[in-house]
């Protein structure tokens, strides 16, 4: 089983991730605030954490960084309705590896589905994988 | 003629100076005045005198005329009236033909002659003729009596030219100039009023002024006009009146009182300015500077909207894919309703606070316009790692204003904090009911703007809903931002006056904010300490007496000038 981490203010996008990745067979856990992701961390391991940058109180940025150094095994996604993946701190991140994709609100659930698929299949050698704006491209 | 010529001069002191032809025949009686002493005075007092024999040619002229006249004794005595003076002067006067009618028993009261003798500038003489009889009856003697009235005459038309150019200043000034008697009535109106208010000096002059108040103000100028005449100071009050054509001014006026000698109070006088024009500039500037600070929240505020989009369309996506579930069909439907209604109600938000504000006097709920602001705002403010808290008391009154302008206050000091932390922190909004008077600044170095002032007199329109007079609610916003220097503290207020680098601020939200705030009766106090953060304290009288609702606007949504 593969647990994934959806750390969204937004109780319904959370509800709307469960339910899609929900189907495609992962354990998902939801929490709204990063200082609740950082306790579900260090409780337990996650193959993947799916943060919104924009939390209230502490950032989904710093979020990320704490629970990347937390468990340097699990991999972060970032979703945002705010920032674009082309943002300087965005592709920072994406350059040195922090995160390996970001989702741009709002999103077609099934390339949410393929993206968290293939982060989860790339070796820690492959490239970090990016939602193309391009929504018509092939899986 | 070349008469023969005997003065008195050479043998009498007393009549030094004035000539004789003969000596006239002077009413005098033994044991009184001797006849010297009249002539004396007629030689010494400064008028001009001649007298005439019954042929009518001087028999005597005093020292004032021939100094005035630059004539000597011989060019006087024993000559005729025409030869004395200029033909012009007896073509314009009559002088000879009343000087007949003297002899004949008419006296001349007074008339007027401008006389030139010559190489002197001409004088203005006002003069009389008068028969002296004998005790027979018979006009013996006429004299003509001249008194020179050039300077008093000069000195009345200064008066009166300085008297029309006074007339003119008040009748030019382009601020309506009103005068009243110690009871109202209007006694001078200049034509500033008339254009200004459609109503003419002659419409105006003994009527009462506070008829042009509506009525619900009516009763502020009538105390204030008692006020004014038991002593007080010069008043100023902003007040909506009644022009002719029906439409409501706003005029800013100033009441002082004119005052006689002993003090006791003659007129009022009332100065007032159309303010209109000035108020739609005002609401010009604000709204552009409304319009700044929304540039400012742009991205806030899309992000605000993306979310409930995302929800709806994933909702879309699982209905589209899952519909079968009929409690997951019931689950996303719920889940696209309530996000499309967040979308909605930050786009009505949005376009609520983006219109121009009309100048609504309405019934405010702060804690709700606190709440609207928030929803605009408050995501861009939490996407900076801002926490939020808020502390809105339960029951804060209903205040008498403009809630479009006061989200506009409140929007500017948030923006404001927003700045001040780059780096996150804490942000706290409280609202309070205050009984009175604002308290002064705390521990903190502070500055109040503008020192609070008393309500004048309750409002009586406010019966409806009623805030208790005197109350007032006090919204403080704190943050745990960079401070504000002491230096700039007395400035942040300023125009144009903005920390930020060029094109980031306009360096106008907190000045439109004073404004307003200003506008509502209230205030707003700075504290702020470099290093630790800054509160604004907006404090505001919950039924400021110069907002009025209208009684025609009905209860909530009624006319009236912020």
């Amino acid at each position: 089983m593969t647990d994934i981490l959806v750390v969204d203010d937004e109780k319904d996008i959370c509800w709307a991730l469960e339910t899609a990745l929900g189907d495609e067979g992962y354990q998902i856990t939801q929490v709204t605030r990063g200082e609740d992701a950082i306790r579900e961390v260090r409780r337990r391991p996650f193959t993947l954490a799916i943060v919104d940058v924009k939390l209230p109180g502490m950032s989904g940025i710093e979020v990320s960084r704490v629970i990347g150094q937390l468990d340097p095994r699990m991999k972060i996604v970032l979703i945002s309705g705010y920032h674009y993946e082309e943002d300087q701190p965005i592709q920072e991140g994406i350059r040195r590896r922090m995160y390996r994709g970001f989702i741009s609100k709002p999103f077609e659930l099934d390339e949410v589905s393929a993206l968290v698929r293939r982060v989860l299949a790339e070796n820690e050698n492959t490239p970090p994988v990016l939602e193309e704006a391009d929504h018509d491209r092939t899986v | 003629m070349q008469p023969s010529v005997a003065t008195k001069a050479n043998r009498s002191p007393i009549s030094r100076g004035s000539a004789f032809l003969r000596e006239p025949t002077l009413p005098s009686r033994d044991g009184e005045l001797g006849a010297d002493l009249y002539l004396d005075i007629l030689a010494s007092i400064p008028s001009s005198i001649l007298i005439f024999d019954s042929s009518l040619r001087v028999v005597f002229a005093n020292r004032n005329f021939l100094v005035k006249s630059r004539k000597g004794q011989g060019e006087v005595l024993g000559k005729t009236i025409g030869d004395i003076f200029p033909p012009v002067i007896l073509y314009y006067t009559n002088l000879e033909e009343n000087l007949q009618a003297a002899q004949m028993g008419r006296p001349l009261d007074g008339e007027e002659m401008e006389y030139r003798a010559p190489g002197l500038a001409s004088r203005v003489y006002f003069y009389s003729l008068t028969p002296l009889k004998d005790e027979g009856g018979r006009v013996r003697n006429v004299m003509l009596f001249m008194d020179d009235v050039t300077e008093k005459k000069s000195l009345g038309e200064r008066v009166a030219r300085a008297e029309r150019h006074l007339a003119s200043v008040v009748e030019s000034a382009n601020d309506l100039i009103v005068s009243m008697d110690a009871h109202g009535a209007v006694m001078t109106w200049n034509s500033a009023a008339e254009r200004i208010l459609g109503f003419s000096a002659p419409d105006m002059v003994g009527g009462q002024f506070v008829q042009l108040f509506p009525d619900a103000e009516r009763a502020n100028p009538e105390g204030l006009f008692a006020q004014l005449i038991r002593g007080g100071e010069p008043q100023e009050r902003e007040a909506s009146m009644r022009a002719k054509g029906g439409q409501e001014l706003l005029i800013a006026w100033r009441f002082s009182t004119m005052k006689e000698e002993r003090g006791q109070v003659v007129a009022l006088v009332g100065v007032g300015r159309d303010l209109t024009e000035k108020r739609q500039l005002e609401l010009r500037l604000i709204q552009s500077a409304k319009m700044a600070a929304l540039g400012e929240m742009a991205g806030g505020i899309a992000h605000e909207i993306r979310n409930p989009l995302a929800i709806t369309s994933s909702a879309a996506q699982i209905l589209l894919k899952k519909g079968r579930d009929p409690e997951l069909r019931r689950e996303a439907a719920q889940k696209i309703h309530t996000a499309a209604g967040r979308a909605a109600t930050i786009i009505e938000n949005l376009l609520r606070f983006a219109r121009p504000s009309e100048g609504l006097v309405e019934r405010v709920d702060l804690n709700s316009a606190v709440e609207d602001t928030l929803s605009l705002i408050g995501h861009q403010i939490s996407l900076q790692s801002i926490e939020i808290e808020k502390r809105l008391a339960p029951q804060v009154p209903r205040l008498t204003g403009n809630k479009n302008q006061l989200q506009q206050v409140f929007m500017n000091i948030i923006l404001n904090a927003y700045h001040a932390m780059p780096e996150g922190g804490k942000f706290t909004i409280t609202t309070r009911v205050v009984p009175a008077i604002p308290p002064p600044a705390g521990p903190l170095p502070g500055r109040e703007f503008p020192e609070p002032v008393r309500p004048l007199a309750s409002n009586p329109q406010s019966a409806v809903d009623p805030p208790q007079a005197g109350q007032w609610v006090e919204i403080r916003f704190s943050d745990t931002g960079c401070g504000i220097p002491e230096e700039n503290l007395h400035r942040i207020f300023d125009p144009f006056f903005t920390t930020m680098p060029v094109g980031s601020g306009t360096g106008l939200g907190l000045s439109i904010a004073y404004s307003i705030v200003r506008q509502h009766g209230g205030s707003i106090r700075v504290e702020s300490q470099v290093g630790s953060g800054s509160t604004f304290t907006v404090s505001l009288p919950a039924a400021p007496p110069h907002l009025v609702l209208s009684p025609i606007g009905g209860e909530d949504k009624v006319r009236g000038r912020t």
